[in-house]
């Protein structure tokens, strides 16, 4: 039997002030939802109030939000969006990643350090011009939602940079065996180095699947004056509004529940894979 | 199965610098050339230009009939295996084996057959179901080589298969690919920087040096007659020992002196000298530590040396010591021809005096290298 050696009170008392710290943070970040989650089960009004505990307990608001208002009809667009998104985006970011991972061209690094900076400047400073450039093909207000794919599809790319540091961490060597084994360029993708990539693969589908499904800037400017095109960050923050807010309020935190499953479902499910595939991207950058 | 050529191939860099510098050879069918030299010499790059997996600058590389330069690996039907063996971690030994002819579109029950026939000779049968992290080291290179083999591809190419191996599996991996060779009949190119191997292996040895040849020929004519001082030095162990010789002629003949020591030159040798349109008076003479034979201090024509380090290494003792004209001068004497006695006094001796097995001696060019009796010999390049 192993001993361990006790721990001397000195070490007792910091290691019990820091989870002291830690739950303490932890119950700090957890009071919105669940004061979100009172909220949603408020049964005597919709108006904002000042106590958090419910007087009377109910489901009326998730009624009023599936019934009698265009929740759903956000819900889906925000769903075609973030689905059609998380396909394209992987197989856009994948592709780029393995090409400046193993192809050697002119430019290349000139190509990747480009990005790299561009990358820095917040997406927003083109909204105007990326506005009257959708408007021109038609993709803004009631076609917002191919628009919107269009947007966040075509500056994929240039979040190659963690899924090209896995890539780097696969011996060059591997694809070399396998060309010389009779296989083309695509089929060393797809068959040797996308089995041995599952963590990265996860990991930029979820990425590329939770931006577009909270994204509210460019949502909120594409569909402008379109009801039917909101996605549910943008339609769900109408109802904030000063003359909507009394009336909503509860069915807005109802709206909110909803938005947050999909989300801690897909963190809960791919966890594992998620941490692999950060670290082993940052292993060797 | 069939014969390469390479003519003047070139690999220069996008940052200009030149790798390989006009690589001439022609490997005949069902030989084994092994590709030799210290790091950085270009050996693994023209390795890696006969495979197409790095561009050709310059020259034409041509396997059977066809000129390959701008070919794709895959259409030059060869096979390769790398030191770091590069299996396909996910696949199990049986698909790593299968995964060439599966893209070839053969049938399965002809691609079963010929997996387990490659296994059958590479003795890993048994290991056809695990995934190469399963796998010992020596395991891996089996299967590297199995499904190299199985293919039956017209040129082997292998780089430097064994460098990953522990020294006593490398020796029986070499056995094994002597004996590999004897059962698969083709064509292999060989890449190494261990001067062992490609003796043992190759049936010639193409050594390189800064992205130039130096020397190809068969290992016996490699090992008794140079083609300039980096090849001499490069093969054998412990390396050929060097001295500044001074060429004289003697009557007929020419003779070189280290010292006072006087030396024949053998009849070859001699003849060439002959043939010189100047015949230089400094030279280099190289011999190898196992020519130099102990004797009296007094003996004609001996060279006396200072004794700095003794190694015993068992079956040979290694002298090292410092003489007139070389700095370094190694003696490799045979322990099993000394009773135990001679053996100590020998360890204990703080001088040793030797004469030199004259018809093994060769003389090199001064400034550059060359050997002064074998025509075409390259000059050393200089940095």
């Amino acid at each position: 039997m192993v001993r361990y050696k006790s721990k001397s009170g000195k070490e007792r008392f910091i290691l019990g002030s820091i989870y002291v710290f830690l739950i303490t943070l932890c119950a700090i970040w957890l009071i919105p939802f669940i004061y979100l989650v009172f909220q949603a089960f408020r049964g005597e009004s919709t108006a904002m109030v000042t106590y958090v505990i419910p007087k009377e307990w109910s489901l009326r608001n998730f009624e009023i939000l599936l019934t009698e208002t265009k929740f759903l009809q956000w819900y889906f667009n925000t769903l075609v969006i973030a689905l059609a998104n998380a396909v394209l985006q992987t197989i856009i970011v994948l592709c780029v990643a393995y090409a400046l991972s193993r192809m050697r061209f002119k430019g290349r690094r000139f190509i990747m350090n480009a990005m790299l900076v561009l990358g820095m400047f917040p997406g927003f400073l083109s909204m105007i011009a990326t506005y009257f450039i959708l408007k021109l093909f038609g993709l803004t207000s009631e076609n917002s939602v191919p628009g919107l794919i269009l947007i966040y599809a075509a500056s994929s790319g240039m979040g190659y940079y963690i899924a090209k540091g896995f890539f780097d961490t696969i011996p060059k060597s591997l694809d070399e065996a396998a060309r010389i084994d009779g296989a083309s360029r695509s089929r060393v993708f797809f068959r040797i180095i996308m089995p041995m990539a599952k963590p990265i693969i996860i990991y930029t589908i979820m990425m590329a699947f939770i931006a577009p499904w909270g994204d509210f800037m460019y949502a909120s400017l594409i569909s402008f004056g379109h009801e039917d095109a909101y996605n549910v960050a943008v339609g769900l923050y109408k109802w904030l509004d000063k003359e909507h807010i009394n009336s909503y309020f509860t069915i807005f935190c109802a709206g909110g529940l909803f938005v947050s499953v999909p989300i801690t479902a897909l963190f809960m499910s791919l966890q594992k894979y998620y941490v692999e595939g950060v670290t082993g991207g940052a292993v060797k950058g | 199965m069939a014969e390469v050529s390479l003519r003047n191939v070139r690999k220069q860099y996008e940052n200009g610098f030149v790798a390989v510098h006009s690589f001439n050879l022609e490997i005949k069918d069902k030989e084994f050339i092994v590709l030799v030299g210290p790091s950085g010499c270009g050996k693994s790059t023209t390795l890696r230009m006969i495979a197409g997996l790095e561009d050709i600058s310059g020259g034409e590389i041509i396997i059977g009939e066809n000129v390959v330069n701008d070919m794709e690996p895959k259409d030059r039907d060869i096979a390769m295996v790398f030191q770091n063996y590069a299996l396909y971690p996910h696949m199990s030994v049986y698909e790593n084996i299968a995964f060439g002819l599966r893209l070839r579109k053969v049938p399965n029950d002809e691609i079963h057959e010929k997996v387990c026939n490659a296994a059958e000779i590479l003795g890993i049968t048994e290991l056809l179901g695990r995934k190469p992290k399963q796998l010992s080291g020596g395991q891996r290179q089996r299967v590297a080589i199995g499904r190299a083999i199985v293919r039956v591809p017209k040129v082997f190419l292998m780089d430097e298969p064994l460098s990953n191996l522990d020294a006593k599996l490398r020796n029986q991996m070499r056995a094994e690919i002597i004996m590999l060779r004897e059962k698969i009949q083709t064509t292999f190119v060989y890449v190494t920087h261990d001067q062992t191997e490609a003796m043992t292996l190759g049936d010639r040895i193409v050594i390189m040096k800064d992205g130039f040849v130096m020397q190809v020929g068969t290992p016996q004519e490699l090992f008794s007659r140079p083609g300039n001082i980096f090849v001499a030095g490069f093969i054998g162990t412990p390396q050929m020992n060097f001295f500044d010789a001074v060429l004289r002629k003697k009557g007929n003949e020419y003779k070189a002196y280290i010292g006072e020591a006087e030396i024949s030159l053998p009849s070859d040798i001699q003849r060439a000298v002959e043939r010189l349109s100047a015949v230089p008076e400094k030279v280099t003479l190289g011999i190898r530590p196992e020519n130099l034979i102990i004797c009296d201090d007094n003996a004609p024509n001996s060279v006396r040396a200072e004794i700095k380090v003794t190694e015993m290494m068992g079956s040979e003792i290694h002298i090292h010591g410092e003489c007139f004209g070389s700095k370094k001068v190694i003696i490799k004497v045979q322990a099993s021809d000394m009773t135990e006695e001679e053996q100590t006094e020998l360890l204990k001796r703080s001088f040793v005096s030797f004469t030199l097995r004259e018809r093994t001696i060769n003389l090199f060019d001064v400034d550059d290298g060359r050997n002064l009796a074998v025509e075409n010999a390259v000059p050393v390049p200089k940095r």
